[in-house]
């Protein structure tokens, strides 16, 4: 097949920055070809993906040596305006990419400013509503748009400018399971349909190992790994090393091969796991009696969790109901829950479900409309947020709005000060809350100045400062890496078995299934779901609805229950002991 | 988020209806007719018809509120040193029991000039988003650029009036995470404080404004947006009935107004009889 792109020994230096941001790649890609491209944050994967349309060096200006070529044009040699009907670039934040009034007029910019002729343009809108399944929405403002649909019209506003690559850099990361799912099969339609290449860069191995034809990895500015998924995900060592979450099949067989359970292949997509567990487990005739001796055990688990009953409630909501002026949007409706010390919740549901809307209540930022919330006895209506700030402490999503000192260190003690405290103490606590994230070495740097992962750190360490006995988190993994992730976490449960309460809000399952003790489900304003983490995902159906998927292992269970394997599995290692005592290996 | 502020508001008045181009030459004709009358009387006139269509058009209350949250004390400001330092009749007289300097006075024509000319930001305040809040953003720059405005300036102005309710959506989400850790001052405090707690925003929302612009820097030059000008326009704009109405009427007051206020002294201080005395 011919080659629609060639990276040639290419280096490039940001023009600010002392370090190389991308270091003597070479990368070919064939056409009709679906090139992932997987690394830690801070790995130069989005510095790659700018460079295939120009716009480094163009735009964003540095030092670059070596030469990349799209479609028999160098991009150092050719105008972005050539190089953007080649090559069509769909970025992370549909946001920023939306900027007209409507759907139509959206899809129609680039083709305009490409000089299509009248007729052709509206032929090209049509064609490319098709096939981002936008038909019927031509009208719309953008910003009224789900998250996935935004994002397909991200897709479809590059489609009709009819790029021969399209180039697409962690279009999912804002998106729910759903909308994520959407985008990769638009894209798959793409690769198929429309015959174009596609490099997309994501973090959602899951996807990459069902849809991709190769991976690259990328780490601290150089190819690592380059190959066919399959290879990728079962080189656990490598992946470790950059930290790449395999897919939970992966994963599942990584740790079953090392109990020297005999497994055909490390499978890596879903269908190919069924294949190879079905296998397995036909060979060893699982009998009925471990089946029961399993159940068993679980039923004793959930009536070990179910003491809450006992305790009072720390965050007490009753009949709540939230209504945004003056569009009169109703985003919470008639909501009861209580809340109960030293829970770890999460809570899920699809964009636009009140989520967010909801955990704003539990400090004070924003009050009912009708019904009330009581924090620690305090009604929230009667006192400011600032009040409830010493019960309740906020991590937001994006670390850059909360950071306004212009030292680590006194934006670490901004809360504390705020709570009135003796001088030693705040010094006392800072120094723990540095210590604790490690940022002790960056007291004195500008908050601002920092990289995004040490920005979070700084937001987490200015509210466990304040040491609050509720901590929530909104949407802490967006954007971060596995590693990134894995770390706010590892706080959140660190806090938790030091007797915090935490409320995570999140679109990764996987997460959920391996922290969260408890999972309410939104929509739409309302509770579709609340219970044990396990309970809650097992309901398939349920969770399709508000736009979730249940974790890949908990669907590899329902695919192979006939065997005996228990349906309501949402953890890797749950599962790993469940095959090992039905293949008669577990501890008894 | 359904509570943040946005750059255009849907809706199906007449004022939503009109072409681009008729809005943008009545936001001429009424800037044009408040720089040239200077009775404060009549200027607020001219401001309650503007907050009349404000009202007709339903945009949201909230608006008006955030623009004044920002622009009295500006006017009051300015008000008090024009009153202190515009020669003319004294208006108030305040002591200040120093021997070479007994009392200072504010003067009438100084506090009703300097008045006239906060109604007169106001107004315009008022208008120029009314004309952008019920216009789609790219039907603003067509409109622009078939009065002859280069594109690339439309684009340019229009994508700077874009930025301002994501700014604003920024200062509320720093708000929120300041409340959230404890600070209390925006929700109580003297109004010093309250200029003074927007002081620590400043450097990360000027951080995001270029975060922001670069992005879209980005985006746009992905969508082969160039500054050539030279271009296809797929959507054209076409005068409707209601258009060619309006547009008449737009030129016929302005020019009864430009009639009577050069002929009659209409809107004029120096014949207003309550100022002449």
């Amino acid at each position: 097949m011919d080659l629609v792109a060639r990276i040639e020994n290419l280096s490039f230096k940001y023009a600010d920055t002392k370090k190389y941001a991308l270091r003597n790649i070479n990368l070919e890609v064939k056409k009709g070809e679906f090139v992932a491209i997987m690394g830690p944050t801070g790995a130069g994967k989005s510095t790659l993906t700018l460079t295939f349309n120009g716009i480094i060096p163009q735009v964003f200006e540095g030092k670059i040596k070596g030469k990349v070529e799209v479609c028999g044009l160098d991009t150092q040699e050719h105008s972005i305006t050539e190089l953007s009907a080649k090559v069509g670039l769909v970025l992370q934040n549909p946001e920023t990419q939306l900027f007209c009034a409507d759907v139509e007029s959206e899809i129609a910019f680039g083709p305009e400013n490409l000089k299509v002729p009248r007729d052709e343009i509206g032929r090209r809108i049509r064609e490319s509503l098709k096939i981002t399944r936008l038909e019927g929405l031509e009208k719309r403002p953008p910003f009224s748009l789900s998250g996935g649909q935004k994002q397909r019209l991200a897709i479809a506003s590059i489609l009709s400018m009819k790029p021969e690559i399209i180039v697409l850099d962690e279009p999912t990361s804002n998106l729910d399971p759903i909308g994520t799912r959407e985008v990769f099969e638009t894209v798959k339609k793409l690769k198929f349909e429309y015959g174009a290449t596609i490099i997309l860069v994501s973090h959602k191995s899951e996807f990459i190992a069902e849809y991709a034809d190769r991976v690259v990895v990328l780490d601290n500015g150089k190819i690592i790994m380059n190959d066919v998924p399959s290879k990728i995900f079962s080189k656990k060592s490598i992946l470790d090393r950059s930290f790449i979450r395999p897919p939970q099949v992966s994963e599942i067989a990584y740790y079953l091969m090392e109990k020297g359970v005999p497994l055909e292949k490390i499978p890596t997509t879903l269908d190919e796991a069924v294949e190879v567990f079905e296998k397995l487990l036909r060979a060893f005739k699982a009998s009925k009696t471990t089946v029961s001796r399993l159940t068993k055990k679980r039923k004793y688990e959930l009536a070990e969790n179910l003491e809450n009953e006992k305790k009072t409630p720390i965050i007490n909501v009753k009949n709540l109901w939230h209504i945004y002026q003056p569009e009169g949007v109703v985003a919470i409706k008639d909501i009861s829950l209580s809340i109960f010390p030293n829970e770890f919740i999460a809570i899920i549901g699809q964009n636009g479900a009140g989520k967010t809307t909801l955990v704003k209540h539990f400090n004070g930022l924003l009050k009912p409309t009708k019904g009330k919330v009581i924090v620690k006895g305090k009604d929230t209506r009667m006192v400011q947020a600032a009040e409830i700030s010493k019960i309740v402490g906020y991590i937001f999503q994006n670390p850059d709005h909360q950071l306004f000192a212009d030292s680590v260190e006194k934006e670490v003690a901004f809360g504390p000060s705020n709570l009135g405290l003796p001088e030693e103490e705040i010094k006392k606590r800072v120094d723990e809350a540095l210590k604790f994230m490690g940022l002790e070495h960056l007291r004195e740097e500008h908050p601002l100045s920092l990289s995004w992962g040490d920005r979070l750190r700084v937001a987490i360490a200015s509210v466990i400062s304040m040491k609050p006995e509720v901590l929530i988190l909104d949407e802490p993994t967006t954007g971060q890496d596995f590693k990134g992730s894995r770390q706010i976490l590892d706080v959140a449960s660190y806090f938790y078995k030091q007797g915090a309460t935490i409320i995570m809000i999140t679109h990764d399952i996987p997460l959920v299934a391996e922290y969260a003790q408890r999972t309410i489900v939104m929509s739409q304003g309302q509770i579709l779901l609340d219970g044990r983490t396990e309970e809650v995902l097992k309901h398939i159906n349920i969770l399709k609805s508000t736009y979730l998927e249940p974790p890949q292992v908990t669907q590899l269970c329902q695919r192979i229950s006939k065997y005996g394997v228990p349906e309501n599995i949402t953890k890797v290692e749950d599962f790993c002991d469940a095959i090992l005592s039905l293949i008669g290996r577990g501890e008894s | 988020m359904s509570s943040g502020f946005k750059s255009y508001y849907p809706g199906d008045s007449l004022f939503h209806k009109l072409d681009p181009r008729v809005k943008i030459i009545m936001l001429l004709c009424i800037t044009l007719i408040i720089f040239i009358l200077d009775d404060p009387i009549v200027i607020t006139g001219v401001l309650l018809a503007m907050i009349a269509i404000w009202f007709y058009v339903r945009l949201p209350k909230e608006l008006i509120a955030m623009f004044l949250r920002f622009i009295w004390a500006m006017f009051f400001i300015i008000i008090v040193l024009e009153g202190l330092t515009f020669p003319g009749r004294p208006l108030i007289i305040i002591p200040t029991y120093i021997s070479y300097l007994p009392y200072i006075t504010m003067s009438f024509e100084g506090v009703v000039l300097s008045t006239a000319m906060s109604l007169r930001v106001l107004a315009i305040l008022f208008i120029a988003p009314l004309i952008i809040y019920t216009t789609p953003l790219d039907r603003l720059v067509l409109g622009m650029v078939k009065l002859k405005i280069p594109y690339v300036v439309s684009f340019i102005i229009t994508t700077a009036l874009n930025l301002i309710p994501s700014i604003n959506n920024t200062i509320f989400a720093i708000q929120e995470a300041q409340r959230s850790r404890g600070h209390t001052l925006l929700e109580k405090g003297s109004f010093i404080d309250k200029i003074k707690s927007y002081i620590p925003i400043l450097v990360p929302l000027v951080v995001y404004a270029m975060r922001n612009a670069q992005q879209l820097t980005v985006a746009m030059s992905a969508r082969a947006f160039g500054v050539s000008g030279d271009r296809t326009y797929y959507f054209e704009l076409k005068f409707a009935a209601r258009d060619y109405i309006v547009l008449g009427i737009t030129i016929t007051i302005t020019a009864i107004i430009f009639g009577l206020h050069f002929l009659y002294g209409f809107g004029s201080l120096a014949s207003a009889s309550w100022f002449v005395g």
